[in-house]
């Protein structure tokens, strides 16, 4: 009896997977399975000729130097992502979660770069770059340090920097809103207890807030992580890659190649290479993270 | 066994009628519906498009047109997309070269040699641009707008400063340094998406080296490269106006698309632009008062010592070609003729001084007349590079064309890279 109650417990648990898995399937299994599929053929992408020349494309990749600074800017996005977006979303996390006035307007104001699309977001941060009529040029000169005024994101040696402030800009919010319903979930008798008990503004941070938030933050690093391996679109917008390359991110170069110079199979052999890239450091990530909590 | 049931049922009810939707009969009276993909966009052909799209339903009042515009960039990879997915347009734009014969090798493109040779409808075009959508001799396509470069300046400007229109490149770097000099921006260049620098790079290389050097370089004729000496020279010729500061700051960050450098002209702070035809409708439309009272151009300058035509220009053209997969070809090739013909040739030049390369349109005013004195007597048209070659070897030339004007590789080194890609590309 108890083995058909599994059974049966079994059963309706796929029922209900089912569609879930049916969707996730059809747009993700699917399509990584083909991305690999493609990745041994010659093939521009538009006709129906394709010659499998197995791994042929992948040899021409390890030798590519160009895939090699994209994964390199890819890198130094994970790295800025994780050490600025994240400590800053959870400052302002606390900050709105602290008794000052005016919280909820502050939430709103905050939270605003989350709800722009990122075409929007792109080419308003253009015009702001802008050399010749952006805001940051004209500010420069207004006070007095006209020598700083730059081509930002034309010059080769500006354009990454002022492409990761964007980014920063527009998903901090989102860290932002996750530490906030994170924060929310710490009983406040913890703090009312560690006061009594004599523990400062400081010493509470550190011994309630950031352990009771280690899921939040782990959540949100692996989040970031992942978004910025395969991150595409402001410097889509913003610079397409450019100046020569500066700002080319593995996504864009994927789309390069695959896209716009006819090269489907070695486009979705870079594809398939962002996969293993993301895959292994987000395994690596995950297995660390879990030794440490247990 | 209730509650399977009970799922089972509402399965069904949500997947039953889902699969019975797909079937429903249409009506008899079958509409032909083809689409036409373009990007004239701006206000000034766009709605002569529109126009001749509906002289031609009107016409053909059993077929129905959906007309999409698409901005110049992403049109390309919409279009390759669509290709692609086996959903291509019945009719779209494409400006010939080796863009199109990518899709004409893999049969995506109508063959209209057979169409063109009914009823003279092939002598209504220039031979010449007509020829610039012929693959292994057969036609893929009809030309409606001639495209060509020219240096745009504000008179305003050359006036105060006492400047000529330069004819020499002497005679040009003199009047850069002097707009320098009285704190305008020279050239209002801007090359984020790359092809606006090249335009610069092809023809000096056009006047240095001459028509037969790239040519030569492309067909692979012994003793031709790409690193012959005109390149390089072209390159350096880049860069020594970068150092001399006759651009705008930034300028590969600067998006011509979106009207960065435009804005740049429009307001006075630049003097000159490097540009196609194209920007006399924008400037139409977006600062009408300039252009009536300011706009002026001149053909690119000749360069002392170089062994090109000064008549040549560096040009395209703005082609239509069917799908070889479209439903309704006959609608499609009559399409090509409401959108290439006289009438929209005439349509163009009224509204948006563009040339058509059709015969019998009439030139009004002294623009069009003077910029198809230029048209006409050109010995040569250089296509653009990046639509003539091969798309990936294309976008070398537009990447290393941008790290010259970025100064961030050396002339030396940028032909070498496209010599070196030419090699593997064409294998020899």
């Amino acid at each position: 009896m108890i083995k058909k109650n599994k059974l049966r417990y079994l059963g309706t648990v796929f029922f209900f997977l089912a569609p879930a898995f049916f969707v996730y399937f059809l747009f993700n299994v699917y399509g990584v399975a083909m991305t690999f599929y493609y990745s041994t053929l010659k093939w521009t992408g538009i006709g129906t000729s394709m010659q499998p020349i197995g791994i042929q494309n992948f040899l021409r990749l390890l030798n590519d130097p160009m895939i090699w600074h994209s994964l390199k800017n890819n890198l130094i996005l994970v790295i800025v992502s994780i050490s600025v977006q994240l400590p800053l979303g959870l400052t302002l996390a606390l900050l709105l979660n602290s008794k000052i006035r005016g919280t909820k307007f502050l939430r709103t104001v905050y939270f605003m770069p989350m709800l722009l699309s990122t075409v929007a977001t792109g080419i308003l941060w253009s015009l702001f770059y802008d050399p010749n009529f952006g805001l940051l040029n004209f500010f420069l000169e207004r006070v007095g340090l006209a020598s700083l005024k730059s081509g930002w994101l034309g010059s080769e040696k500006t354009a990454m920097t002022a492409v990761l402030i964007t980014i920063c800009w527009q998903y901090t919010p989102l860290y932002m809103i996750l530490m906030k319903a994170g924060l929310t979930n710490i009983p406040e008798e913890l703090y009312e207890s560690a006061r009594i008990d004599g523990a400062t503004g400081g010493k509470s941070f550190w011994y309630i807030t950031l352990p009771l938030m280690a899921d939040t933050i782990k959540i949100s690093a692996v989040l970031s992580l992942v978004g910025s391996l395969k991150y595409f679109d402001l410097t889509y917008v913003m610079t397409g890659g450019g100046p020569n390359g500066a700002t080319e991110l593995m996504a864009t170069y994927m789309y390069k190649k695959g896209f716009v110079e006819f090269n489907m199979g070695y486009g979705s052999a870079i594809a398939a290479f962002m996969f293993l890239v993301a895959l292994l450091i987000t395994s690596i990530v995950q297995y660390s993270t879990r030794r440490r909590s247990s | 066994m209730k509650r399977w049931l009970g799922l089972v049922l509402v399965a069904a009810s949500i997947l039953v009628p889902a699969m019975g939707g797909g079937k429903a009969e249409s009506k008899p009276v079958e509409k032909q519906k083809i689409s036409l993909w373009h990007i004239r966009v701006d206000k000034a052909m766009g709605p002569v498009i529109a126009e001749c799209v509906d002289r031609f339903m009107k016409d053909n009042p059993n077929v129905e047109v959906e007309n999409v515009g698409n901005e110049n960039d992403p049109y390309k990879t919409k279009l390759k997309v669509a290709m692609g997915s086996g959903n291509p347009p019945d009719v779209f734009h494409s400006w010939g070269g080796g863009w199109l014969e990518a899709f004409v090798k893999e049969g995506l493109v109508g063959d209209i040699t057979a169409d063109l040779d009914k009823d003279g409808w092939r002598n209504m075009y220039f031979p010449a641009y007509l020829d610039m959508i012929k693959f292994n001799g057969k036609n893929y396509g009809v030309p409606s707008e001639m495209s060509f470069v020219l240096v745009f300046y504000n008179k305003d400007i050359y006036n105060k400063l006492g400047l000529k229109v330069p004819t020499t490149w002497s005679e040009f770097i003199h009047n850069v340094q002097t707009i320098k000099k009285a704190g305008y921006i020279p050239i209002a260049e801007g090359n984020k998406s790359k092809w606006p620098g090249a335009l610069t790079f092809i023809y000096l290389s056009l006047r240095i080296g001459g028509y037969d050097v790239f040519q030569n370089a492309y067909q692979r004729v012994p003793g031709y490269t790409f690193e012959d000496p005109s390149f390089i020279k072209a390159g350096k010729i880049i860069q020594e106006l970068v150092d001399m500061g006759a651009y705008p700051e930034g300028l590969n960050g600067i998006n011509y698309d979106t009207g960065g450098s435009r804005m740049l002209i429009y307001t006075e702070k630049a003097s000159m632009i490097i540009q196609t035809a194209g920007f006399i409708p924008s400037a139409k439309t977006e600062a009408p008062e300039f252009y009536q009272k300011k706009l002026g151009f001149f053909p690119f300058p000749m360069v002392e010592g170089g062994k090109g035509d000064p008549s040549d220009i560096v040009g395209g053209v703005n082609a239509y070609s069917i799908s070889s997969k479209t439903k309704y070809r006959d609608a499609a090739v009559k399409l090509l003729k409401y959108i290439s013909d006289k009438t929209y040739g005439q349509m163009m030049a009224d509204r948006a001084d563009r040339l058509s390369p059709v015969f019998g349109v009439q030139l009004k005013t002294p623009v069009q007349q003077e910029m198809f004195k230029i048209a006409s007597t050109a010995k040569h048209v250089q296509i653009y590079y990046d639509q003539f070659l091969p798309p990936e070897l294309g976008e070398l030339h537009k990447d290393t064309t941008q790290a010259l004007f970025g100064k961030t590789m050396t002339p030396e080194e940028a032909a070498k890279k496209m010599e070196a890609k030419a090699k593997e590309i064409f294998g020899k």
